[in-house]
């Protein structure tokens, strides 16, 4: 009777759609997916995500309205996709650009949030393969790398450094463009020769520390030694006085001349004629005091401003899979951290309620709840793998829980009614 | 016969505008509202509908009882729907919610290119086009809270349907997008007043609140060219970052602009963090002032706020404000510089509650005048008017924005009371639900926890944006869920066992 209302319900509200959409006529230029309901009816719109199980994240469209819904798989008899969204949605496939001759040809692909889980190296890697892939004519020449994010992790910066000067600079003009690169971020940036601000950006703050149980300690002895000299090498790959980055990891005092031609002469005291940090703060820039001080050739609030500060007279953006990628990639790790969590917790609830199953069914079916919950962890991982390596959950440590929870089925509690045979209460 | 009695009425209507912009003009302002005949034309009041999604829908109840709402749905400018919900989906249904005015054409079908949306509410309809309009709108509460994304977002849509005045834009090939008709702009003035700030608890880590709500001013001023307005009478932690991003900031004659909080504070236990900490968070709070324009003394003046050892000396130079931040010499002060902030440290620690504190920089209406910061100083909407010059003729629209917030702060506190982890409604519900008894009564009472905690969830979709940004909260409410379902299982099973 339920299940009648329910689907009496959404036929209607399909009604309403449709009638709505006839009323104002279709936006035409617009691309819509059609999925059809085993209960026949149709909603048309966007596929904007889609789960392995075939669950779809769907946005009804009406006119300029958007409405967003989760279509279950076992709701859908068909889905028709208009081959733009799916362009659009797939990275990998390559819009349609229309490239001058003579334009330069220019990608962004943004780096957002912490470095390590979502701003990493093995996903930046996928963005570039997808722009190595394009045909030579649709290749960008200029990759602006757009930065925007806190810091994170120092072992993510000893591989994504490399990555740039090593593989990408040869390859590509390569520019940082940033909105805020404190600490990992800012000494990723940092390797790029060419470095843009936006007008309210910050860059510095570098300063590596550990927090533990123990409280938090900057980073001491010989590993802080190693990272300043590293990171010495990394200012020689990105054109920058070393004096610079020092300042930003420890205390020093940073005085800086600059002359008639603007050339700047650095000094590690005071004597200089501007004061740039003294040796009880750490140095972070903003936007004027990197420009002023050579750590950034321009400001730029705009893609606009950013081509013309970079004396690209005419130019286009190409490569949008490759940044799709990394939007797709971040959405996947924020969503897998939360999930995992809750499906650990609901693993270890499962294994609970199975030690106090009143019968051998009752004690399997919550085992092998557990065991789904398990694969689905295994299956989020899959979509966020850098999430491996921050969390810990390296295949063989999943293995070895699944091991465990079949253990139990072998040799667990088979119950037959025992204790209270009122579980839970 | 129809068509002559509209001719006339809206002669008449045409007649009556023109002496009204006089009136505005040379005397005392009035409320758009309070101009001209037939104000009330066409408004009416529309239902809402909450779901416990967090989604509402808007329009007329036509039919309501235990199981379903019927209503006409009201979409934009579409003509409105049919369309039928189940009660079990509704949180909440407001009878009269929405005042509106009659539907009209987004185009104008004559000549095919005018491109403005909505209609100006019907309060509005008869203001002097040639006058300066001005949304004024009241932040009050906690910044971050009362004043979040939604009602943020949704002010800002009512300024454009109050205004009425956006246009389209060309971008390139079949890329267009809406901006504020350029030959209005500079009359169609949102002036915000604050009177707000983010949770003090928190002092300058408000800056992150900020952080989030700055993309839409950014949206609204920048991409769309609304001219906005700050007019301060409280700006506080989070809400101090704000008034930055644009270049007209007026201040109340006790007004300030200032930070509860000591950067100096921080305590990670390890000082070098705490400096790189501290030096992060006065970068990107320095970053609003430049991108608003203020330049390079916005970050001495933000320093100066944030950080009590920072000395902030100041002197008039040619008319401009020329600011250093170190201790003067004595010479110096002989040579006019002014000190507005000290070290804090020692002999210069602020003790004595009589003085004048100067440890940290408050941006009074004084010293924000002084320092540029501030265009001027207004006690009333005829003061300000008069520091904007459009004195001689301008009008204050009617508008929702004060109301949006209101509503918004209003189902924020309701929905507070019933979630609030300490004493909330619904878990204290939970807490007196017992399960106990036969099979079906424990199932029942399950089921009603259940339902309990779903209610709870809504909540946290519903403000998602204050209360659980990340969805971590509510998949917490998940876990519990679903050990109340695994309880019921084993019940369950146990029953059949037995």
């Amino acid at each position: 009777m339920m299940h009648r209302l329910h689907n009496m319900l959404r036929t209607i509200l399909t009604m309403a759609v449709v009638a709505a959409v006839t009323l104002v006529g279709v936006a035409s230029s617009f691309a819509m997916d059609k999925v059809t309901l085993k209960d026949g009816t149709v909603l048309q719109g966007e596929i904007t995500r889609e789960m392995d199980d075939g669950t779809l994240f769907f946005t009804i469209v009406i006119g300029e309205l958007r409405q967003p819904r989760v279509i279950m798989a076992s709701d859908i008899a068909s889905v028709e996709r208009d081959a733009s969204i799916e362009e659009r949605q797939r990275p990998g496939r390559e819009r349609r650009v229309e490239i001058p001759d003579g334009a330069t040809r220019v990608a962004f692909i943004t780096l957002e949030e912490m470095v390590g889980p979502f701003f990493n190296t093995n996903a930046l890697k996928e963005s570039v393969r997808l722009l190595d892939e394009l045909p030579e004519n649709e290749r960008p020449q200029i990759i602006v790398l757009w930065i925007d994010s806190g810091g994170g992790a120092l072992i993510e910066l000893t591989r994504i450094a490399p990555y740039i000067q090593n593989d990408l600079k040869p390859k590509y003009r390569v520019v940082a463009w940033i909105k805020t690169a404190i600490s990992a971020a800012a000494m990723t940036a940092w390797v790029c020769e060419e470095i843009y601000m936006m007008p309210g950006a910050a860059i510095g703050s570098n300063t590596a520390y550990m927090s533990g149980p123990g409280g938090t300690q900057a980073m001491e002895g010989e590993a802080l030694e190693q990272l300043l000299i590293w990171m010495e090498r990394v200012s020689e790959w990105g054109r920058k006085h070393p004096f610079v980055m020092r300042a930003m990891q420890v205390y020093m005092d940073l005085s800086a001349d600059i002359d008639e031609q603007g050339r700047i002469t650095w000094r590690d005291d005071l004597r200089g004629e501007h004061i740039v940090n003294t040796k009880n703060r750490i140095l972070s820039m903003d936007s004027i005091q990197a420009v002023r001080f050579g750590v950034a050739q321009g400001v730029a609030q705009t893609k606009e401003d950013l081509a013309k500060a970079m004396g690209l007279t005419e130019w286009v953006e190409v490569g949008h899979a490759a940044d799709e990628y990394q939007q797709e990639f971040r959405r996947n790790v924020g969503t897998a951290q939360v999930r995992i969590n809750e499906l650990f917790a609901r693993m270890n609830a499962a294994i609970n309620a199975a030690g106090s199953a009143p019968n051998q069914r009752e004690y399997d079916r919550q085992i092998s709840q557990a065991l789904r919950f398990l694969n689905e962890i295994r299956s989020w991982l899959r979509r966020a793998p850098s999430l491996v390596e921050y969390t810990g959950l390296t295949p063989d440590v999943i293995r070895e829980i699944e091991r465990d929870i079949r253990e139990m089925t072998r040799g667990g509690n088979r119950g037959g009614g025992g204790g209270s045979g009122r579980p839970g209460l | 016969m129809l068509k002559r009695m509209l001719t006339g009425i809206l002669a008449a209507v045409l007649m009556v505008a023109p002496m009204t912009a006089v009136t505005v003009g040379l005397a005392a302002p009035v409320r758009a509202s309070e101009s001209g005949a037939g104000d009330k034309d066409g408004e009416k009041k529309l239902d809402q509908v909450i779901f416990l999604d967090g989604r509402t829908v808007q329009g007329e109840i036509i039919e309501m009882d235990d199981s379903r709402v019927v209503m006409m749905v009201h979409f934009g400018n579409f003509a409105p729907v049919r369309t039928t919900y189940n009660r079990a989906e509704i949180l909440e249904v407001k009878r009269d919610a929405i005042a509106v005015a009659g539907a009209a054409p987004a185009r104008d079908q004559q000549t095919g290119r005018a491109t403005r949306r909505g209609q100006p509410s019907g309060e509005n309809r008869d203001v002097d086009p040639d006058a300066a309009k001005l949304y004024i709108v009241d932040f009050e509460g906690l910044f971050g809270v009362q004043v979040s994304e939604t009602p943020l977002r949704q002010m800002f849509e009512d300024v454009d349907r109050t205004f009425n005045d956006l246009v389209e834009e060309r971008l390139g090939p079949g890329r267009t997008r809406m901006v504020v008709d350029p030959t209005v702009r500079d009359k169609h003035i949102v002036v915000i007043k604050m009177n707000t700030g983010t949770d003090p608890r928190f002092g300058f880590q408000g800056i992150f609140r900020a952080g989030d709500l700055r993309p839409i001013f950014f949206e609204n001023m920048r991409d769309k060219g609304r001219r906005v307005v700050f007019w301060i009478e409280e700006a506080r932690d989070g809400a101090a970052f704000l008034p930055w991003l644009s270049q007209e900031v007026y201040f109340k004659r006790d007004g300030r602009m200032w930070f509860t909080s000591d950067l100096e504070d921080f305590a990670t236990g390890d000082d070098m963090v705490d400096e790189k900490l501290v030096a992060a968070n006065l970068a990107i709070a320095r970053g609003y002032g430049i991108e608003g324009g203020y330049g390079e003394n916005a970050g001495l003046i933000i320093d100066a706020m944030a950080r009590s050892s920072n000395w902030l000396i100041f002197r008039m130079e040619g008319g401009r404000p020329v600011l250093r931040n170190q201790q003067p010499t004595p010479q110096m002060l002989e040579q006019g510089w002014m000190i507005l902030s000290d070290s804090g440290q020692g002999e210069f620690e602020d003790k004595n509650a009589l003085r004048e504190f100067n440890d940290r920089l408050i941006l009074d209406a004084d010293r924000a005048y002084m320092l540029n910061v501030s265009k001027g100083q207004a006690d009333s909407v005829e003061d300000l008017a008069f520091e904007l010059g459009i004195q001689r003729n301008y009008a204050v629209m009617e508008h929702r924005g004060t109301r949006i917030f209101k509503d918004w702060a209003d189902q924020f506190e309701n929905a507070m009371s019933q979630i609030n982890p300490r004493d909330g409604s619904i878990w204290r519900e939970v807490a007196r639900i017992q399960v106990q008894g036969d099979y079906r009564e424990r199932t029942r009472a399950r089921g009603r926890i259940k339902n309990l905690y779903l209610q709870v969830r809504s909540q946290y979709t519903r403000f998602a944006e204050i209360l659980d940004p990340d969805g971590g909260t509510r998949a917490q409410i998940d876990v519990l869920i679903d050990r109340i379902d695994r309880e019921q299982q084993l019940d369950r099973a146990a029953q059949r066992g037995a």
